[in-house]
């Protein structure tokens, strides 16, 4: 608990950093706008279901370098910045539901419908853009519990 | 939350019947549920998507009535019909890049999908967007942008060169980077992997063309060899194939033949040298921008 104040900071660091607008020149969509206005293909307001699916499979291929179909903690080792891979390995020890210290398909699956299940709170089965919103405004409850999950790591 | 949760579990779990059949491999379309009745198939390996394309009858929603498992390479459907597309790429970490130059960073695509897993962001993709202009994701120890609460990102002064390319730090592992062995700009210089220090001769642009230059040189697959273990060294821009290169995930495919930009022997040390390999997805072969 004692880094608490810089691993916060880095978390928000983490989202700042790989969520910049596209261009300099358009007036300024939010980090949080702008990757919804990505994922929402259909430009319908909504990312809905499908919309969502695609997002979980290319997040999922991404990262599944050996092809083998889990994401192990040696490929999420391989990003070269160390600071954040260690806070992201603790913070996804709770998407290893069976514990195997690696992620298969199903467990993504289950750990990202359930962040959209939380997120979904008028339970349309879809994500507004306030709900989106929303769901970010939750990072620093959400950092707290993954700190207090793993004080001693 | 929790029964919606129980509910998924409950569905992915089920004992399904082998019920669909596949139209036909070169279409890549799957029918499943016509009866109605709970049903799953098995996927080909190289399976990297899933979609429906048309629905039949039921209600078909992603997580809720029909889904796929890319680990155990199954569709099943439990109240939806439905035809599905299936986007298969060859099931070797190694053929068919996608042609060119990266538009963005692929550190930074990396870190958001597992921010997303971890649940830190609700989604992860870029989209097709123009992202030539985008921050690069910065060099560790660098500043983040853009604030929290959002404004925007100038692109650092001069990192986009006119023409459109990224340019930057190519890194491996272990705190290493592709180098041009000397840091020499001379013709048949060698690539090799050095502790990363920000010099010009670890500064690499990707062209448009696909290109990876480096002090005014290409790199160059040399005499064209397309054997595993050819070298790999800089040579003057001719736009020959040996000296197209394509991002696929981490991996850093010639557009000649598609094996992997390799670290030789897996030895992660500054002066191994950087050669042509079968691509495997392993650690060795993995590079970050």
């Amino acid at each position: 608990m004692r880094k608490f104040p810089f691993q916060m900071l880095a978390f928000v660091a983490l989202l700042a950093g790989i969520t910049a607008p596209a261009s300099a020149q358009t007036a300024q969509p939010t980090v949080s706008r702008q990757i919804f206005s990505d994922a929402d293909a259909d430009r319908d307001g909504y990312v809905d279901l499908n919309e969502f699916h695609r997002d979980i499979a290319a997040s999922f291929v991404l990262l599944d370098h050996d092809r083998d179909g889990y994401i192990t903690r040696e490929e999420i080792s391989s990003i070269p910045d160390k600071a954040r891979v260690k806070l992201l390995l603790r913070a996804l020890t709770a998407a290893d539901r069976d514990g195997d210290g690696r992620l298969s398909f199903k467990e993504v699956i289950t750990a990202r419908m359930t962040y959209f299940d939380q997120a979904d709170t008028n339970h349309d089965d879809r994500i507004s853009l306030d709900e989106a919103l929303a769901y970010d405004a939750l990072l620093q409850k959400r950092i707290r519990e993954i700190q207090g999950a793993a004080p001693g790591k | 939350m929790k029964t919606a949760l129980q509910r998924l579990t409950a569905l992915v779990s089920l004992p399904l019947l082998l019920a669909g059949n596949i139209a036909s491999a070169a279409q890549q379309i799957i029918e499943l549920g016509g009866n109605g009745a709970p049903a799953n198939v098995q996927l080909p390996r190289g399976t990297r998507e899933v979609d429906l394309v048309t629905q039949r009858a039921g209600n078909c929603r992603f997580g809720r009535t029909w889904g796929y498992d890319l680990t155990t390479l199954e569709l099943w459907v439990n109240g939806c019909a439905g035809s599905f597309r299936l986007t298969v790429a060859d099931p070797q970490p190694g053929a068919a890049p996608a042609a060119g130059a990266p538009d963005s960073s692929n550190a930074a695509a990396a870190l958001a999908a597992a921010a997303a897993i971890a649940g830190i962001a609700i989604l992860a993709s870029r989209g097709n967007q123009d992202h030539n202009q985008q921050a690069a994701y910065p060099p560790q120890g660098g500043q983040y942008y853009p604030p929290p609460n959002g404004g925007y990102y100038p692109p650092p002064q001069g990192a986009y060169p006119p023409g459109g390319g990224r340019q930057g730090a190519i890194r491996g592992p272990n705190n290493l980077c592709l180098d041009m062995r000397g840091g020499a700009a001379v013709q048949g210089t060698e690539l090799n992997v050095f502790r990363c220090h920000g010099g010009p001769n670890q500064s690499f642009t990707w062209t448009p063309r696909g290109e990876l230059m480096v002090q005014g040189l290409c790199l160059d697959i040399a005499n064209a060899d397309r054997n595993d273990g050819a070298k790999v060294v800089t040579w003057r821009c001719n736009g020959g194939p040996n000296q197209r290169w394509a991002a696929n995930g981490a991996q850093i495919q010639s557009q000649m033949n598609s094996k992997c930009l390799d670290i030789f022997g897996g030895n992660l040390n500054s002066g191994t040298p950087v050669i042509m390999y079968s691509c495997n997805g392993r650690a060795n072969q993995r590079w970050y921008w």
